[in-house]
């Protein structure tokens, strides 16, 4: 999991340049801006000269990411992807279409049944700024507009076009068959960018992020039919817990399961 | 407190760990009074069920005091007396509404796990893996009830813990297997296996109109208790059930056929031995033997009810022969909520008194050793923990002998 090269240098060669050239691009402009971007961006672009220099960020050692193993990754700055993922679930929920929309309309719900979501905010009417968590504790942090919203049938959301993450997703709402609630589907697509900035979100989305929507769905759903999430996180155990973690197998239930 | 903790297969131990606590707004702590071994835990400590973790707090049937409760909890009251059943329902999902209180769709935090396993999750169960939820058990001092107000069941003081005690459990278990075989006036119904679910499939059978009972097992004391339970009793080790089947119902075979052994049937013969072979290289996880006897045995357009638990692959079963006779299949884990109350009353009324399958009373702290003993299939048959009791002298002897065994 750890991607930290032993010496510390986890920037490759051809970015520690492209770092140096960006660092010093970003100070000079900090030095002609006068409002309240000056200080970020001069910071920004010191630490990136500073990693030009020596080939060790933190920032990456925060986000557990480097560049350096490949010797010529160049993070590319926005606008470049090197691969599109895209999700895409289905859940049945015992409530109203009207019920389930009215819940999910107010995006600042989603993080309670998310599991990397921190808060998302509907800072103006149609605009939301959402934080989630990234690998060792560090946060991203993205804007999207709400691009339809249309009462009980659907919410479709994009991130601006400057966002650091190129992500977008709508959620459907459908009255199920035979009384039995909403059929709610969600589609979310990310472009991961090649280099760190595609490293970290493709951490916080996992190997699997069909995986995590349909992990998120299912909380979703409990939420909403018992107004609690089951858990079973902080319950106590026996000291051997300690030593393994590890669930016990049966290999051949896994290997023979009909997949 | 103290708590049963699995550390490995067959390795057992009481440790001193946490109390548990409120975890969220619908929960309710029990101070457990009597808490008892399932047939279901010899599969985890047996190593035939996967997703378990060292320290795991194993138990499932158990019943006690309410000493605190959650925020959202509207009916039980702290000082309540209640009996828990072993799966979790929230109370309000499409499954629990039809009544499918086992199939509970948002009682498994590890939903995802158990859908990869079997297509769709499971409700999660007290103390049986990770699959299953993940949620300590109760063969402790204390336990933590999810769902405070839908599962747990009040029980008059003027009944003992051992009367109420397998409404937990078994009791509902036999009772749906029976119910799932469909009987009708005068029925022949054969059931495998005399371990605790067997003796209440007898019991809860002859009491739905089977006309006779024909129990198989292969323990002389399981078999006693069963024919005390009103059946006729085979034993498989000195009769071959497959001939002797036909010859008792005038070659017609029984109606009905309940499997209440499950994934770790012993056995003898070609099959057995294969099922063995395989188990071992680990190409299959079930051992199904005795499902298919009940197949080939039982008369056309009969029916299999399979309550001993499958966990997962199980190889040459003949579906041919199912297929064939028109037979007609019932299984699962036992929906609990639908047959708790009703049985209460049974045995308010005196229709029955479920401690009648109790043959031995200890402390937790000497749960180690009845599990070591249960799990060779004989003379211990339902054994009752009291969890606060002090461990016998025996017990104290044996680890002062050898500490590292016992701690
Ligand atoms: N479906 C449910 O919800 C549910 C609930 C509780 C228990 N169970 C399951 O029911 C089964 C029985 O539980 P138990 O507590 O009575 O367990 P147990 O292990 O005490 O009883 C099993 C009995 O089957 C006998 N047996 C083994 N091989 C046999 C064979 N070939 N023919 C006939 N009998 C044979 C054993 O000698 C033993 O007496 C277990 O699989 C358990 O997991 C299911
Ligand atoms: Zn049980
Ligand atoms: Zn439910």
């Amino acid at each position: 999991m750890d991607l930290q090269p032993k010496n510390g240098v986890n920037v490759g060669n051809s970015e520690r340049l492209a770092s140096g050239v960006l660092g010093g691009v970003l100070v000079l402009m900090a030095t002609r801006q006068r409002s309240w971007l000056a200080q970020p961006l001069a910071l920004i672009g010191v630490s990136l000269l500073g990693r030009g220099f020596s080939g060790k960020c933190a920032v990456y050692k925060q986000l557990g990411v480097s560049s350096a193993h490949g010797g010529h990754h160049l993070a590319l700055p926005g606008g470049m992807f090197n691969r599109t993922v895209k999700v895409q679930k289905t859940v049945t929920v015992k409530a109203s279409p009207a019920e389930v929309y009215g819940f999910w309309r107010q995006f600042e719900n989603l993080p309670r049944f998310t599991q990397n979501l921190i808060s998302v905010a509907e800072k103006q009417p149609g605009m939301t700024h959402w934080v989630a968590r990234g690998p060792n504790d560090l946060h991203l942090e993205w804007e999207a507009r709400i691009h339809e919203d249309t009462p009980n049938e659907r919410i479709s959301w994009a991130t601006t076009e400057d966002s650091p993450i190129q992500h977008n997703g709508s959620v459907s709402f459908r009255e199920a068959p035979a009384g039995r609630g909403t059929e709610i589907k969600v589609v979310l697509r990310y472009d991961i960018p090649a280099g760190v900035m595609g490293q970290a979100l493709a951490k916080v989305l996992g190997d699997e992020p069909g995986q995590q929507l349909d992990a998120d769905l299912r909380r979703l759903k409990m939420y909403l039919e018992t107004g609690e999430v089951a858990r079973t996180d902080g319950q106590p155990a026996g000291a051997g817990r300690d030593t393994t973690g590890q669930m016990s197998t049966n290999d051949a239930i896994l290997d023979l399961s009909i997949k | 407190m103290r708590a049963l903790c699995w550390n490995g297969i067959k390795d057992v131990r009481v440790e001193t760990v946490p109390d548990p606590k409120i975890i969220n707004p619908k929960d309710a702590i029990l101070k457990i009074t009597s808490t008892a071994i399932c047939g279901s835990d010899l599969h985890l400590y047996g190593g035939y069920m996967p997703g378990l973790k060292h320290g795991d707090i194993l138990g499932h049937e158990f019943m006690g005091e309410v000493v605190e409760v959650g925020k959202e909890v509207k009916k039980l009251k702290v000082g309540d007396r209640v009996v828990v059943p072993f799966t979790i329902a929230c109370g309000n999902c499409f499954f629990c509404d039809e009544q499918l209180w086992a199939c509970c769709d948002n009682s498994n935090p590890n939903a995802a796990l158990g859908a990869k396993m079997f297509g769709y999750t499971t409700s999660g169960l007290f103390g049986y893996t990770h699959l299953c939820g993940g949620y300590a058990g109760g063969q402790a001092q204390y336990v933590r009830v999810p769902f405070a107000d839908v599962g747990p069941l009040k029980v008059p003081a003027h009944l003992s813990d051992e009367q109420v005690l397998f409404l937990s459990d078994i009791y509902p278990t036999g009772y749906m297997a029976a119910e799932n075989a469909n009987i009708r006036q005068g029925d022949t119904v054969a059931i495998w296996g005399c371990g605790p679910v067997g003796q209440f499939a007898i019991r809860s059978a002859l009491s739905l109109g089977a006309g006779r009972v024909i129990a198989i097992d292969d323990s002389q004391e399981r078999l006693k208790m069963a024919k005390q339970g009103g059946a006729l009793t085979l034993n498989f080790k000195e009769v071959n059930v497959v001939d002797v089947l036909p010859e008792m119902t005038g070659g017609l075979g029984p109606d009905s056929c309940i499997d209440a052994v499950g994934m770790e049937a012993h056995g003898y013969g070609i099959g057995a031995v294969y099922d063995l072979a395989k188990t071992k290289v680990g190409l299959m996880t079930d051992r199904p033997n005795v499902l298919r006897q009940c197949i080939y045995t039982c008369r056309k357009g009969g029916t299999v009810s399979i309550i001993g638990v499958y966990g997962g692959v199980a190889d040459k079963i003949p579906l041919g022969a199912a297929f064939n006779k028109g037979l007609n299949f019932k299984m699962g884990q036992t929906h609990m909520l639908r047959y708790m109350k009703p049985l209460l009353e049974k045995i308010e009324a005196g229709e029955i008194d479920p401690s009648f399958v109790v043959t031995h009373r200890a402390a937790l702290e000497d749960a180690p050793k009845m599990y070591s003993e249960f799990a060779k299939r004989g003379k211990v048959v339902k054994t009752v923990l009291d969890p606060f009791g002090a461990r016998t002298k025996v017990e104290r002897a044996r680890e002062e002998l050898a500490p590292q065994a016992s701690r």
